[in-house]
């Protein structure tokens, strides 16, 4: 798709105008004057004290001085740092070679659309193949209006393979449509500064076509890893990798936890213990205990109740039991009479 | 003579730098990026691809882009 003259040339117009404002953060600090103004006060104290002859009060005045003419020129070799960033940064082309640069994408890109209305410039890269795995072709869009500010482009990928971990990172280097730029960040920022369009986007293309294995956001060995929902470790071994079989999330071996009664994969959130065998249960397989509600599993639960609440029920009937309850006449037992006695209070 | 020299490695860089006529693309690429392969780079003349033994014109612009730059995380 070529770029028509009157397009690039209007676009062209319109970044110029922009960048030639230039971004904000561009804009030269002021002079320290309130350091400055201290330090006139100061000298004429100091000056003060020495003819005076007070020793202390001048020392004191002196160590203030010093600390005051320390701000001053701190905040002085800021400026000078700024002006120098400012004046190197802004060799800004003119109109003409800027719809140059544009017109000339189309010899370097596949794809390039310029978008009047939206204020955009996209292109499209070859597909991008690193070490073998596939991540398809990437679109790249520059919205002019936002180079002055921070994130100016979006990279956003075609035929998406994003990494089974992380599905919004679609490249090593790119997540949520933001590139990192790593090593290209200065030449990205000074491309886009000096309105160096066709030059931006080279640099962006280079920096997708490369793999930098020591600072990617997914590596490319763990491209297909998946995360375990319960630890955050990267299951990198397809037969270590479980799923709950409730909230159907990755597990790795380590968190998988084994219900004994239907036999299924559990996350943490999916699954307890039994209070009484201590085994491994989902919440689904317990069943609740009609006298203390408390959950266990079917294996301890005998006629609904859990073995402390039956043992509770058998000691309560065998001491009703052991009482010999009434006498010959059908009169209560002393046992038994000791017995309501204590059940009264 | 004098080209317009952008050199889009590292830091960056984008100023006019004097040439003696009759200077190649190559030769140029030689002296402005010494030690370093013409093929890890992008080299363009005018924004457009060229031959390694073109010859600089006055008010040439060229831009040299590394093809392997590193992203980051
Ligand atoms: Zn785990
Ligand atoms: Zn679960
Ligand atoms: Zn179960
Ligand atoms: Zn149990
Ligand atoms: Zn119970």
């Amino acid at each position: 798709m070529t770029v028509t003259h009157s397009r690039a040339q209007r676009a062209a117009a319109e970044i110029y105008k922009i960048l030639a404002n230039g971004p904000d953060y561009e804009r030269v600090p002021p002079l320290p004057e309130t350091y400055w103004n201290a330090c006139q006060r100061l000298l004429r104290m100091q000056e003060k004290a020495r003819q005076r002859g007070w020793g202390a009060a001048r020392n004191r005045v002196e160590r203030r001085l010093l600390q005051v003419v320390a701000d001053c020129s701190s905040h002085l070799h800021t400026l000078q740092e700024k002006l120098i960033e400012t004046i190197r940064q802004r060799r800004l082309l003119n109109e003409q070679a800027i719809a140059d640069d544009l017109r000339a994408l189309s010899a370097e890109f596949d794809r390039v659309r310029i978008d009047l209305k939206h204020r955009s410039i996209a292109v499209e890269t070859e597909p991008i193949v690193l070490q073998d795995i596939e991540f398809g072709r990437f679109r790249v869009v520059l919205n002019w209006i936002s180079i002055p500010l921070y994130r100016a482009y979006r990279v956003i990928a075609l035929a998406p393979h994003p990494a089974s971990s992380k599905p919004d990172v679609t490249h090593p280097h790119v997540q949520e449509e933001a590139l990192c730029e790593g090593d290209g960040q200065q030449a990205i920022r000074d491309a886009l500064h000096q309105g160096r369009i066709l030059d931006f986007f080279q640099l962006v293309r280079q920096i997708l076509e490369n793999y930098n294995p020591h600072n990617p956001y997914v590596r490319l060995e763990d491209w297909e890893a998946c995360e375990c929902h319960d630890c955050s470790d990267l299951i990198r071994d397809e037969g270590n990798r479980f799923r709950c079989a409730s909230c159907e999330e990755d597990l790795c071996d380590a968190c998988t936890i084994y219900c004994h009664d239907c036999g299924e994969c559990f996350c943490a959130d999916h699954s307890t213990r039994c209070p009484c065998c201590n085994k491994t249960y989902c919440c689904d397989c317990l069943a609740v205990c009609q006298q203390c509600h408390g959950k266990f599993c079917k294996e301890c639960l005998d006629e609904q109740t859990c073995p402390q609440c039956r043992r509770a029920t058998d000691e309560a009937e065998d001491a009703v039991d052991d009482f010999p309850a009434y006498d010959a006449d059908g009169v209560e037992t002393e046992e038994l009479q000791t017995a309501h006695a204590a059940a009264a209070v | 003579m004098r080209v317009l020299l952008i050199n889009n490695d590292g830091g960056g860089f984008a100023d006019y730098v004097e040439i003696s006529p009759n200077t190649s693309v190559q030769e140029f690429f030689r002296q402005r990026v010494p030690g370093r392969q013409p093929s890890d780079y992008l080299i363009r003349v005018n924004r457009l691809p060229v031959a390694a033994d073109q010859m600089l014109q006055e008010g040439d612009r060229v831009s040299i882009t590394p093809t392997k730059i590193e992203g980051g995380r």
